[in-house]
């Protein structure tokens, strides 16, 4: 009895321990619009210091235009309430650019921007950072009070005109020879 | 020939005019921290071009409070364009910073609310206005997004209560009468 019991503390403690690790399932994001222009929001509200990684999903369903943005603002005073650190913002391997801090008296405002970029078929958007003051002094876990949000824009790309035109003349071509071919053997 | 011109212009003007977007009212739900403070995102997807008004009502507080605020979107194209004219917190104005990207003219736009006192009890409304899809091809259709985040921060009323008032006066009252005391006392020995 007392074995059992000391067995599930010692697999709750292990998973525990496991916990702060483990990977949140990507959140899946809906696409509004279409059929050409697609557009899309995402956002996370942090309550607890420490490091994050985000991911949220969405498919393309063929090729596109991405472009996307991603912003937070904290007060200098409350960094460690309402700071979010970005160390990364990717869809797949296509990476969000940081610019410059905006301070504005004793407010940072902190903008990322994912410029015009070709991708396909499913997408995985991962956000990485700390909240809260990032210093190593603040426990992790600490209640904090932080957000972030941004915007996703895609535009389907379909084959233009001349590109169709070419692809088709390149098949009748191609069938030309084939029939030639043919008729030399014969 | 003049003439017909210029109803031409007009019922034209009239109809670029009425050209408008679908205006967005949101209930936005700050989460609590457990310590008192709040934060929270906002959002909005246009599918539809020309002017919008969109608010976003996130509540009163008790008591005070310090709030800073973000607004952000990108549009590389007529149909995923936004351009912002104003964003309003109970009348106070976000400040904007606009950048072009290759001939696309404002395709970054980013508002910043720095850190503002509201008072007690005031329901707390942000109203934005902008445009959506400016020069969309005929045929196109717009899809565009713009995000935002909110923080607050209760404070404690800078105004003592009448009650805490006159402990305080009552308190500062005998501080000096025990003192006159003991120097009356000093003085006759």
């Amino acid at each position: 009895m007392l074995t059992a019991l000391l067995k599930t503390s010692a697999l709750a403690l292990t998973l525990a321990l496991a916990a702060p690790f483990a990977q949140a399932a990507p959140i899946p994001l809906a696409l509004s619009g279409g059929p050409t222009n697609y557009s899309a929001t995402f956002s996370s509200n942090k309550t607890a210091a420490g490091n994050f990684s985000d991911q949220f999903i969405f498919g393309l369903g063929g090729q596109g235009l991405i472009n996307g943005s991603l912003i937070a603002i904290f007060s200098q005073a409350n960094r460690a309430s309402q700071q979010i650190v970005f160390n990364s913002a990717n869809v797949n391997s296509l990476g969000f650019v940081s610019e410059p801090d905006d301070i504005d008296m004793g407010d940072v405002l902190r903008v990322w921007f994912l410029l015009d970029s070709l991708a396909s078929g499913d997408l995985l958007l991962t956000v990485n950072g700390c909240a809260g003051a990032c210093d190593g002094v603040q426990q992790r876990g600490s209640p904090i009070s932080a957000s972030y949000s941004g915007t996703l824009n895609v535009t389907r790309t379909v084959p233009e005109p001349g590109s169709l035109a070419l692809a088709l003349t390149s098949l009748v071509a191609l069938g030309g020879v084939g029939v030639t071919a043919r008729r030399r053997r014969l | 020939m003049k003439i017909k011109n210029l109803a031409a212009l007009m019922t034209l003007a009239i109809a670029c005019a009425s050209a408008s977007a679908e205006n967005f009212n949101t209930t936005v739900t700050l989460s609590p921290d457990g310590l008192g403070n709040f934060s929270g995102p906002f959002a909005v997807t246009h599918l539809g071009a020309g002017a919008f008004t969109d608010t976003f009502n996130f509540g009163s507080f008790s008591g005070p409070v310090d709030i800073n605020g973000s607004l952000v979107t990108i549009g590389t194209s007529a149909p995923q364009d936004i351009d912002f004219v104003s964003a309003l917190l109970n009348g106070v104005a976000f400040s904007f910073t606009k950048t072009s990207i290759g001939g696309v003219f404002e395709a970054r736009e980013r508002g910043g609310l720095a850190s503002t006192r509201f008072a007690a009890n005031v329901p707390l409304l942000l109203t934005v206005t902008g445009r959506v899809a400016d020069g969309i091809a005929r045929g196109q259709s717009p899809a565009a997004s713009y995000s935002g985040t909110l923080n607050l921060l209760p404070q404690v009323s800078p105004v003592p209560e009448p009650g805490a008032l006159s402990l305080l006066l009552a308190g500062l009252a005998s501080v000096v009468w025990v003192a006159r005391r003991r120097s009356r006392a000093e003085s006759a020995l």
